[in-house]
């Protein structure tokens, strides 16, 4: 029965069952006895039956700890991919606003993503219908001294103002157009040295500019020796 | 003949099998786990589930295409924190300064050579002229630049190698993210980062894809960079301060920058192969 059945595992040397004739003038002194065909089924049978347990074994172990099967990291990957972008980018502004793009292209300002300033627009930007009703509000001018104000690190020729020289506060696009930069300057007040007009007309609190801080309480008539001397300073 | 033969393997305590027996087993074993490794593989991926909320585009991106690189050119940063801005905006990153995915530093080198590193609030705020670095008084300042900081996506990352879940993980094509839903907010990826990158998202956090106590870091703004986008703070930076694009491609503005500027790395000395260059840094490097 042993014989019969496991031919293969006989040490004793058998004679070689249909050996193909190709195979005949091998060097090797003893003969190779190939298993029998029924053999082979028999092996392929249980490789296929194992194969199938413990591929869907392994497969139900994996489930039970992970609902991704086995650790793999695409998924999740594709997950963060997904995310909405909040930011539209340059090209979504511009495609609607052409007058605003077209100053700030030709200004310095020509790098300056809108978005820099805007904010995120992408819920604004999504739909025609989105454009009308979800609408961004306006910087405030608090927006041009985050980058312009004077700070030590800044690069040279970074252009710069000390808050408390300049026209300050939320005044600032009461000169500049914030898409261009080009800056119109206050109407220059002429008046005779005689009749002042008193100086908070213009440099009050909610005036035009700001008295700057650490200045002095003068009285008006001292006005222009002040002002004479540190014109230079002002930009 | 075989009959003692068998009866004394069967007997004993280890059971004697030929080399024919062995090399028999072999013939069954091999097919046999070839078939189980492609049954496995099969299953698992005609089970995966559908991948939500994914646009057509992330679904055809390729990630072994790109290797995604970032410039800081800190000659140009004016420190005015509106990055710092857009990536909470843009990642739903906690209002707390104290947990960001990026920052901006101010680094004031004094004449004998130390380099002074304050960051109020992470930037967020900008660098007024009320704020002052702190330094020694009365010392001469040599030179004051602005840093801004990110996860520098690391070639070699400490961070993937102490996760004890395998929750962070780096993509083909480079970044480095964290699966919310394996990670288990142990902290270790936190103490590895040599650059202080993450953070365990704070009780109230609101990060998209993150509940409170699990990892958070920079993304290089996965959903955006897969979808042909930039980065939210590269988008927001007024001065092209920070530079995105994918170094396999020699005209993208990253690739252009290495190519024409002297670049350093952070901590090159860790051998972590920092995938964050920076231009116009000298000797701070290491801080």
């Amino acid at each position: 029965m042993n014989e019969h059945e496991q031919p293969a595992m006989d040490d004793r040397p058998m004679p070689v069952p249909e050996q193909p004739p190709s195979e005949e003038p091998r060097p090797a002194s003893t003969p190779i006895a190939w298993p029998r065909p029924a053999t082979i089924i028999k092996i392929g049978i249980v490789a296929l039956v194992a194969s199938v347990v413990l591929g869907v074994g392994a497969f139900a172990a994996a489930s039970l700890y992970s609902e991704y099967g086995a650790v793999k990291n695409e998924p999740n990957a594709r997950a963060w991919a997904g995310l909405p972008p909040q930011f539209a980018g340059q090209a979504a502004c511009t495609s609607c606003h052409e007058l605003e793009a077209g100053i700030q292209d030709a200004s310095i300002h020509r790098d300056v993503s809108c978005e820099s300033c805007h904010g995120a627009q992408a819920a604004h930007s999504s739909s025609e219908e989105a454009a009308r009703t979800i609408l961004p509000g306006k910087p405030t001018a608090d927006i041009c001294v985050t980058c312009h104000a004077q700070v030590a690190g800044r690069p040279d020729g970074f252009p710069q103002v000390d808050p408390a020289w300049h026209y300050s506060g939320d005044k600032c696009l009461r000169c500049h157009d914030p898409h261009s930069i080009v800056a119109v300057r206050p109407p220059t007040v002429t008046h005779p040295l005689a009749n002042l007009p008193e100086c908070t007309t213009c440099h009050a609190p909610d005036g035009l500019k700001q008295i700057p801080a650490g200045h002095e309480p003068a009285a008006d008539a001292i006005c222009l020796s002040c002002h004479g001397q540190s014109a230079n300073q002002r930009p | 003949m075989n009959e003692p033969d068998d009866q004394e393997a069967g007997n004993a305590l280890t059971p004697q099998l030929s080399r024919r027996q062995v090399l028999g087993l072999g013939a069954v074993a091999v097919p046999c786990l070839a078939g189980s490794t492609v049954l496995f593989d099969w299953l698992t991926g005609i089970t995966a589930g559908p991948i939500e909320n994914v646009e057509p585009i992330t679904a055809r991106y390729d990630p072994t295409a790109h290797r995604w690189g970032f410039a800081v050119n800190t000659n140009t940063c004016i420190g005015c924190g509106l990055c710092v801005v857009a990536c909470k905006e843009e990642n739903g990153v906690t209002e707390d300064p104290e947990y960001s995915r990026t920052w901006v530093e101010r680094h004031t080198t004094t004449a004998d050579g130390v380099v002074h590193v304050d960051s109020p609030e992470g930037g967020i705020n900008g660098f007024t002229p009320d704020t002052a670095p702190v330094m020694v008084a009365g010392a001469t300042v040599t030179d004051v630049r602005f840093v801004a900081r990110l996860c520098m996506q690391c070639e070699d990352s400490p961070c993937t190698g102490v996760c004890p879940v395998g929750a962070t993980y780096r993509t083909p094509d480079g970044v480095i993210l964290v699966d919310e839903d394996r990670c288990i907010g142990c902290g270790y990826c936190v103490v590895a980062c040599p650059y202080g990158a993450r953070y365990i998202v704070p009780a109230g956090g609101d990060s998209p894809r993150s509940v409170p106590g699990v990892a958070d870091k920079c993304t290089f703004c996965y959903h955006r960079i897969t979808t042909g986008r930039r980065p939210a703070c590269v988008e927001a930076c007024p001065v092209g301060a920070r530079i995105f694009g994918d170094l396999n491609d020699p005209m993208s503005p990253v690739s252009i920058v290495l190519r024409e500027k002297p670049t350093k790395v952070l901590k090159a000395g860790l051998g972590t192969k920092p995938r964050v260059y920076y231009v116009g840094l000298e000797g701070e490097v290491d801080a």
